[in-house]
């Protein structure tokens, strides 16, 4: 069942609130040893969010466009009175006092919060492995990544935990695990949806985007956290369109831009999954426009850069004095060493990485070869994508290099790790919306995707060409066979 | 840009040291293995012509918010200030303490 | 050897907005440790700056009153270090793009005008308070985001005193165009100092000491001067000036260095990426331009020439604009410059007097100066006598009651002099009769001894006398001196 169909069924009274979260609750239960995609559940909450909406549902009250829900939300966003982790041993016990912005939207629309998901810690990784609470794994193959950073949220929504989850985009922790899960993973424009409550990464990348299974759910998710927000200076007032009523209209007449230097680097299955979908397209009456991106093949390093330098900053107040990991002094131990070893200890290696390197592309004789010069590359990448979409309406092209790989494949090869972002991070280095669409299985039984991308705060655009897409690309199983095969006692 | 920059276990050591990051002498080494790769695999950029290219700073251009000078009731009270601090003295956050 | 010092100045001024700068906890002085503090200023996961606007505001105003370039726009910087009273880590600062460039500053030293050059304004937050106690030190985050700007000046002050000026000078303006409460012990004003001496007729600069901890104008002046000395005495004895960040300790009247940390600073200064570049609007600017005050100078200079006070007058009455603004409101609409200059000395001498006297404040005689003016009028025409105004206004300022029904009663009780002719002609008489030696002696060249018929007068009357009417009833009895 689609968010969409259990909305509907919940507002027609074919199902109740109630019995929906327990069935999402039970679902937990069942699948969560399998999975480690989970770092709290928060039942009793979740159970008397649905039983509110079952009163109101009684009563004839008016209901939100998410009433009775059930989603999960990464660990990066705050949601009052939950643990707020960021998969980090740093904020174990933190637990915030208010609602993130986007998670007070969604209370407003009636959604159930199931609990919070697994992530790399502090949003730093591709394949949810950095995780304190270690990976989750991919339903479509335990033994395999489910992608990062977002990986618990595209893990939950894959295996029924709810009908979808918020997770957060820097450089595509929305969109590669939705790709390597089999989900829709949508990152909106730049200043699109708020960050207040989101705890930061690179703050001018962040964006908070729906994982749902359908790309007409995550229409409505994003409907519901889109707009403008007073607590984030970057919030922007462009107007929010129906972003349900995209969905509906045809791709003929859409310019669909492909970059043909995208087609190399990438396994068989996957270059064919970006040219079968182009040919569909094609058939639905869009119209393919070759493109160029000049610059795109020094988007990851320019886009790890400035992460990096920004990370170094944002988790700085990350230092044991007002909350967080404090390390066991000696009497004698002085303020910097208290600084020194609760950082050492609270942060894992991924993250000490990041933050050395971030500290070092800032400080003074390296900041105008490595910072800023990055930041100029920015610039040059962000006019690519201006030009390419003057030429064309949307930009189609691979969300990863290859289906989800096995664990462990990268744990001490940093770049090779980074180079997995090779296709995302062009969206955010511009601040562009980008969506990741499920186009049907491997013949390894691994979710295949594409990515699409347009202009800035056009994500009616992309919602349009991301449902004729998903129209037209061979559908997935309901569920995932190997998690099906687990949950039934096999392997 | 030549091998001049690169990141060696001092550099680690300076870095570490400003981020307030503790790194044993095998952390550094190591460290500095992986970020030596992943600042030499950077090196890209730097056959880059940008100086005519103002650097991005912000995805797009226009003002920013502000906010009225107002009251919104955010202030918090004493003891949710408090409430996740690992140590404190009297309503105050407590530290070694600091030669002032 | 002739030695010169160069002075600059950086000033940290508070400005007076209702919250923080970017966040909404109150910006106010004081409260409970850790009361004025919002999840922004605690550096809460997931909290974000957003930028006060009214702290826009004062700061642009600051740069119109000095004469600064406003820019259009302007940007935040992150600045990075550790420091228990910095919550996130870094302090947001404007770095290369100050909201204000190049502007001035006309003071008066020793009676010598001097234009003293702004360099930059730039806006940023305040750290929060560390106390230091036996078991560790205790952090108390209220400043935290509390909104500053910083004035930098030009190296362009060669003594203490003008110093002294600049900084009485640029407090005036602050507090005039409403920006800054101009306090000193709070903390609302503070200056750090950069001096350095050279040889006199050299042009290249010395190596500099930047002086913290200078919390009175007093201290100011007496850090620079022993600043100087030392400066001069090492130099003199052969050693070089090492640039570094020096302590005024006020007890002692000594500077001394603080302790060098290990490495040099490296603030990573880099933009902020939560705060997108600062627009203001051109026409908001021509508003703002257009709201400012008369500012001290001005009023100053009006004072002098209008209304013919002194310069010291002027001066001390214009040092801050609620003083001035007494003084107008009292004055009213009769500005001739005997009244105006009258007036001042009146408010300033007896009123300033009984005031220090008594548990009264200004704010309590704000209802009253109308009437207070024209009790001034009244004593000034002789319709009170001397003995009469202290009586009424020691009345007016001991009682109880509101100051304004105070001084009405205490002037019904005193009431005015009725001039009885009969009287005092009767007076007269007998006092002259009774002196015929001194009536001898003024007749003959000693015009001085008016002064003791005056009193002889005045005594025999009780005090209740319009001197000025004994003066000239006594001239004409008495006839011209030989």
């Amino acid at each position: 069942m689609s968010l969409i169909a259990c909305a509907r069924a919940i507002a027609t009274g074919a199902q109740t609130a109630t019995a929906v979260t327990e069935r999402a609750l039970s679902r937990i239960v069942a699948a969560e040893p399998h999975l480690n995609a989970m770092v709290h559940v928060d039942s009793d909450g979740a159970l008397a969010q649905a039983a509110r909406v079952d009163a109101a549902m009684a009563a004839g009250g008016p209901l939100g466009p998410l009433a009775g829900v059930p989603l999960t939300i990464k660990d990066l966003i705050a949601v009052a009175g939950l643990p707020l982790t960021a998969g980090s041993k740093m904020l174990a016990g933190y637990v915030p006092a208010r609602d993130a912005s986007v998670i007070v939207r969604l209370r407003d629309a009636g959604a159930v919060i199931l609990g919070k998901t697994s992530l790399d810690e502090f949003a730093m990784g591709s394949t949810n492995e950095t995780a304190v609470t270690g990976p989750a794994r991919n339903p479509w193959d335990l033994g395999r990544v489910p992608g990062g950073s977002s990986g618990g949220s595209a893990v939950a929504v894959a295996a029924g935990y709810g009908y979808g989850s918020l997770g957060t985009d820097t450089g595509g922790s929305v969109r590669l695990p939705a790709a390597l899960c089999g989900l829709v993973g949508l990152k909106p424009t730049y200043g699109r949806v708020s960050r207040s409550g989101v705890v930061a990464y690179a703050s001018s990348f962040d964006q908070v985007g729906p994982m749902a299974t359908t790309v007409r759910d995550a229409a409505r998710l994003l409907a519901v956290i889109a707009g403008p927000c007073g607590e984030d200076a970057t919030s922007r007032l462009e107007a929010v369109a129906d972003y349900e009523a995209a969905c509906d209209l045809p791709a003929r007449g859409l310019r669909v831009g492909v970059v043909r230097s995208w087609l190399e680097g990438l396994t068989t299955e996957t270059h064919d999954a970006v040219l079968s979908t182009q040919r569909r397209l094609e058939a639905a009456g869009a119209v393919t426009v070759e493109v160029t991106l000049p610059h795109a093949h020094l988007a990851v390093p320019a886009y790890y850069l400035i992460a990096m330098s920004e990370a170094s900053a944002n988790l700085a107040r990350y230092d044991g004095v007002r909350f967080g990991h404090r390390a066991a002094l000696e009497p004698d131990d002085d303020l910097d060493t208290l600084y020194a070893r609760s950082r050492a200890e609270g942060f894992g290696a991924e993250v000490k990485r990041r933050i050395i390197m971030g500290t070092w592309a800032l400080s003074s004789g390296y900041y105008e070869a490595y910072y800023d010069r990055a930041c100029r590359v920015r610039r040059l990448i962000h006019g690519d994508l201006e030009a390419a979409l003057r030429q064309c309406d949307v930009i189609l092209g691979p969300t990863a290099p290859s289906t989800a790989w096995p664990l462990g494949s990268h744990t001490h090869d940093p770049v090779a790790a980074y180079q997995m972002d090779i296709y995302t991070t062009v969206a955010n280095l511009a601040g562009l919306p980008a969506m990741s669409v499920p186009v049907g299985l491997s013949a390894g039984g691994l979710p295949l995707a594409i990515q699409l991308m347009a202009g800035a705060f056009d994500e009616a655009t992309l919602l349009r060409c991301a449902a004729s897409v998903e129209r037209d690309a061979p559908a997935l199983p309901s569920a995932p066979i190997a998690l099906a095969r687990a949950l039934s006692g096999g392997v | 840009m030549s091998d001049s920059n690169a990141i060696t276990a001092e550099i680690v050591a300076k870095a570490a040291r400003l981020s307030r990051i503790a790194l044993s002498e095998d952390e550094r080494l190591v460290m500095a293995e992986q970020l030596e790769r992943v600042r030499a695999w950077a090196a890209l950029l730097q056959d880059v012509p940008v100086a005519d290219v103002a650097p991005m700073l912000h995805p797009h251009e226009g003002a920013m918010r502000l906010r009225a000078d107002e009251d919104t009731g955010q202030t918090l009270t004493v003891s949710e200030v408090l409430a996740n601090a690992p140590a404190q003295a009297e309503d105050h956050f407590l530290v070694p303490r600091v030669v002032g | 050897m002739q030695w010169e010092t160069v002075i600059g100045l950086e000033v940290h001024a508070q400005l007076r907005t209702q919250t923080k700068l970017f966040g909404a906890a109150s910006a106010s002085y004081g409260g409970a440790p850790n009361s004025h503090v919002d999840a922004v200023s605690l550096g809460l996961p997931g909290a974000l700056p957003v930028l006060n606007r009214e702290a826009v505001r004062m700061a642009a105003l600051a740069g119109l009153a000095t004469h600064c370039d406003v820019q259009l726009r302007s940007v935040f910087a992150r600045k990075n270090y550790f420091y228990p009273d910095l919550p996130k880590g870094y302090q947001i600062s404007q770095f290369d793009e100050p909201i204000c460039l190049g502007g001035f500053l006309d003071i008066e030293s020793d009676g010598t005008p001097l234009r003293v050059g702004i360099t930059r304004i730039h806006m940023e937050e305040d750290a929060g308070k560390s106390s230091h106690h036996a078991q560790g030190s205790w952090v108390d985050l209220n400043r935290a985001g509390v909104p500053l700007i910083e004035i930098v000046s030009e190296p362009d002050l060669r003594t203490p005193e003008q110093a002294v000026a600049y900084l009485r000078e640029l407090r005036a303006i602050l507090v005039y165009i409403g920006v800054n409460d101009g306090n000193l012990e709070e903390g609302s004003f503070r200056c750090d100092a950069n001096v350095s001496v050279r040889r006199k007729g050299q042009s290249a600069l010395g190596t500099r000491c930047e002086i913290k901890n200078l919390n009175s104008f007093r201290g100011i002046r007496d850090a620079i001067h022993y600043e100087t000395a030392r400066q001069i005495r090492r130099i003199e004895a052969g050693e070089a000036i090492v640039q570094q960040t020096r302590l005024w300790d006020v007890d002692q009247g000594r500077t001394a260095a603080m302790r060098s940390k290990e490495e040099a600073h490296d603030y990573r200064y880099f933009p902020d990426p939560d705060l997108p570049p600062l627009l203001i609007d051109a026409d908001d600017l021509k508003t703002w331009a257009a709201s400012l005050p008369e500012l001290p100078a001005a009023k100053r200079a009006r004072f002098q020439t209008t209304l013919g006070l002194d310069v010291a007058v002027a001066q001390h009455l214009c040092e801050d604009p609620t003083t001035a603004d007494r003084f107008e409101r009292a004055l009213d609409e009769d500005q001739s410059p005997s009244r105006a200059r009258s007036l001042a000395s009146f408010l300033s001498g007896r009123i300033a007097g009984a005031l220090n006297k008594s548990t009264r404040s200004w704010l309590d005689l704000d209802a009253a100066l109308s009437d207070l003016a024209e009790v001034h009028d009244q004593w000034r025409a002789g319709k009170l006598s001397n003995k009469m105004l202290g009586d009424l206004l020691a009345a007016a300022f001991e009682a109880e009651d509101l100051f304004a029904k105070a001084l009405a009663q205490a002037r019904a009780a005193v009431g005015l002099l009725e001039q009885d002719t009969g009287e005092l002609d009767a007076a007269i008489d007998r006092i002259l009769a009774a002196n015929p030696g001194q009536v001898a002696a003024y007749q003959g060249g000693k015009p001085k001894l008016l002064g003791f018929f005056v009193g002889q007068v005045m005594q025999a009357l009780g005090g209740k006398a319009n001197a000025q009417e004994v003066n000239r009833k006594l001239q004409e009895r008495l006839g011209d001196p030989a």
